[in-house]
């Protein structure tokens, strides 16, 4: 089997938490995710008959006063960049986090999360542009959250 | 001493994690900083041991200090190791990814990927605080309640030991040495790892941790030896060996005297010489000799020298209770043959009175059998008898049925399936009357007299002449068989006195039978009355009668 580590990254409180818990197989408790600032969980899934896990590694949010330390985004081979569809500013920190996590792990994967898309109206989702690779998401409502961990392991492996 | 080119150096800065694999297994034990931590520890250990003072095991530490000539010191140092290890990761540094495990029987770890990933990400925040407040050394030791996990690094791996305590220098020392062995073999495939967890590699690296795992087991049960403790301890095997030889071998005799005691009541001497048991004494005959003899072969491998002897006053004295016992058993065997001829007299009476019986009750069963073979002989000639004229009269009923058919050929009054005489196309009766027509009644004795003409010649087969009287559905139905009776009754009187009837005397044969309208003629669903009113003639032979004999003396 082959295993990846992939990391969660995002703004405070654009549901990367959410999003985990609603997929994965098993997980340590969120207190980690306080007292150290990550919280790892697991996922197997199988594409084109191949069976592979992913360790997901679900990072704290950083602020100017707690930074994350860089050796969580040391070897992960992709990403799933988190933002809340209703807050303009996470979807503005996008390229920040890109840019840390592209120069720790320069030919990672990734995939973009436009979450809490359950409180949009229907008009304001038309307007959206989904660029590839990005997906309207809600771990409410488990809408499109394992299309989003599936195309990522597409591109990690396939 | 030389310098590193700056060429080096560049290629050293580049390929750091290469490099530090490559140099780990030389220099990992021997870098200074932990040896200061390492010896600092093993004195904190044994102050805190020296420090218990007047304690129990203290005094016993020292009393065996005395006796063993081990420095005290020593001791301490001995009962400072020894934590379990029991379980060991090696960890991909880069990915954090568990490249294998190895565990103790029953100390699996639940989610080992997800526990190295854990580790991995608690050593990062503890190694990210640590340069933070600017100290230079790497977390080595995690500690929760019992459970504590030594960590040590290389370039591209680090190998994370679980233990049940803190390990001590040397058993830190042992696990480099071991981390070290293993860097060395396999810092290639360390350093290419992408999380395929399916390679060679992967099964003997977790075979070589494993073996490492249970190496410690017998070593940390194991006790330092003193050779000249040893030496000593060897001689006392040996002299404990030759003793349990000795006693070995007097017990061997011993339990040998007592099976002979206890089987034959014989109290005899056997002395043990190498390859032989020598056997002597008196015992009371000949025969204890030789099964003693068989005795001792059956107990023992080892030659028998069998010295046994029997005292001459046993010989005689067995001699004169044979002579005595052979007496009463002649006159024990005398008594028992009378006894004997007395009960095989009683048993041939017997057996002449039983045979007397069998013969009588044979005779009575001969005299049934011959009467019962008579009687069932009979009864089988009566039944061929019966059978042939049976068959008799059923040629003559297929004789009669061919010339009547042939006689009546052309009459219409005359039913070809039935061989009977039937009126219905004739008008004899008028409606509700029993009274014939005078034209009608001279028809019905013509075609009688033509068919009494052949029946007579057959008469002592024939049983009756039967003349049926039928009338039609006209008011009751008892009215109608008394109509039909006194019709049959007519034509009867008329018939009988024909000449033909008188000549054969056929008056007795002939008989009535009266339907009413049971069987009244209908063509298509609509009664013909006429028809209906009607005579018919038949007649019986005696087959019927035959057969009812044949049946009876079946049955019988």
């Amino acid at each position: 089997m082959i295993r990846k580590k992939i990391l969660l990254l995002g703004d405070f409180s654009v549901g990367k938490t959410s999003l985990v818990r609603r997929y994965v197989d098993g997980a340590f408790d969120d207190k980690y995710l306080t007292t150290i600032g990550v919280k790892i969980s697991k996922k197997l899934l199988t594409l084109n008959g191949e069976e592979y896990e992913m360790l997901i590694w679900d990072v704290e949010g950083s602020t100017p006063s707690k930074k994350i330390s860089l050796g969580y985004y040391r070897g992960a081979s992709g990403a799933i960049f988190v933002t809340d569809v209703n807050r303009q500013e996470t979807l503005d920190s996008l390229a920040d986090h890109k840019e840390i996590f592209l120069n720790e792990n320069p030919d990672a994967a990734y995939v973009v999360a436009y979450n809490k898309a359950d409180m949009l109206s229907e008009v304001a989702k038309e307007k959206i542009e989904l660029k590839d690779d990005t997906f309207l998401t809600s771990a409410k409502d488990d809408n499109n959250v394992e299309a989003l961990f599936i195309r990522l392991m597409e591109k990690m492996v396939l | 001493m030389k310098r590193v080119t700056p060429a080096i150096s560049k290629g050293i800065a580049e390929n750091k994690e290469t490099m530090i694999d490559a140099l780990y297994p030389i220099m990992g034990g021997m870098i200074s900083k932990y040896v200061t931590q390492a010896i600092k520890e093993l004195m904190e250990t044994i102050n805190k041991k020296i420090e218990r003072g007047l304690s129990f095991e203290n005094y016993k530490r020292k009393a065996k200090a005395k006796l063993s000539g081990v420095s005290e010191m020593e001791l301490l140092l001995e009962e400072s190791s020894g934590a379990l290890i029991s379980s060991l990761f090696v960890i991909h540094k880069e990915s954090s990814l568990l490249i294998a495990e190895a565990n103790l029987e029953n100390k699996e770890i639940n989610d080992a990927h997800m526990v190295a990933s854990m580790a991995s990400a608690i050593k990062d925040f503890i190694n990210d605080w640590v340069k933070n407040s600017e100290t230079k050394n790497e977390v080595q030791i995690l500690s929760y309640g019992n459970a504590t996990l030594y960590i040590e690094s290389a370039g591209s791996v680090y190998i994370i030991a679980f233990l049940d305590a803190e390990p001590d220098y040397e058993q830190r020392t042992d696990i480099n040495e071991f981390f070290a062995k293993i860097v060395k073999e396999y810092a290639p495939f360390f350093q290419k790892f992408d999380g395929d967890d399916s390679s060679n590699e992967i099964v003997t690296l977790s075979m070589k941790m494993e073996d490492y795992l249970y190496k410690q087991i017998p070593l940390s049960k194991e006790e330092k030896k003193n050779p000249a403790k040893m030496i000593l301890v060897l001689l006392a095997l040996l002299l404990l060996g030759y003793g349990t030889y000795l006693f070995n071998g007097w017990y061997i005799k011993n339990s040998l005297e007592n099976t002979v005691y206890a089987q034959t009541g014989e109290q005899i001497n056997i002395s043990d010489e190498g390859a032989t048991y020598v056997l002597s004494g008196q015992v009371t005959s000949t025969d204890v000799i030789y099964e003693i003899e068989e005795l001792m072969k059956r107990q023992t491998k080892k030659t028998i020298n069998n010295k046994l002897l029997v005292p001459m006053r046993y010989i005689d004295k067995r001699l004169q209770k044979e002579k005595e016992s052979s007496e009463a058993s002649v006159e024990k065997l005398e008594s028992k043959l009378a006894s004997l001829e007395s009960g095989f007299e009683k048993s041939i009476n017997g057996l002449q009175e039983k045979i007397f019986l069998l013969t009588q009750e044979l005779q009575g069963s001969d005299k049934r059998l011959k009467v019962l073979l008579k009687d069932t002989t009979d009864e089988i000639t009566v039944l061929k008898e019966e059978k042939a004229r049976l068959n008799r009269v059923l040629e003559i009923k297929n004789e009669i049925f061919t010339r009547l058919d042939h006689s009546f050929s052309k009459s219409p009054y005359y039913n070809k399936e039935e061989h009977t005489l039937d009126f219905r196309k004739l008008e004899v009766f008028i409606a509700s009357e029993a009274l014939y027509k005078k034209e009608a009644i001279q028809v019905i004795a013509e075609a009688f007299t033509k068919y009494m003409t052949i029946l007579v010649q057959y008469k002592e087969y024939i049983r009756s002449i039967i003349i049926e009287g039928h009338s039609d559905s006209t008011g009751l139905e008892e009215d109608n068989v008394a109509l039909s009776h006194k019709r049959a009754l007519a034509v009867k009187y008329y018939l009988e006195r024909l000449n033909i009837v008188k000549q054969y005397h056929m008056k007795p044969f002939m008989k009535i039978e009266a339907y009413g309208s049971a069987r009244a003629i209908e063509v298509d669903g609509i009664e013909n009355k006429k028809a209906s009113r009607r005579i018919k003639i038949k007649f019986e032979l005696k087959e019927s009668q035959i057969i009812n004999n044949l049946r009876k003396i079946i049955n019988d």
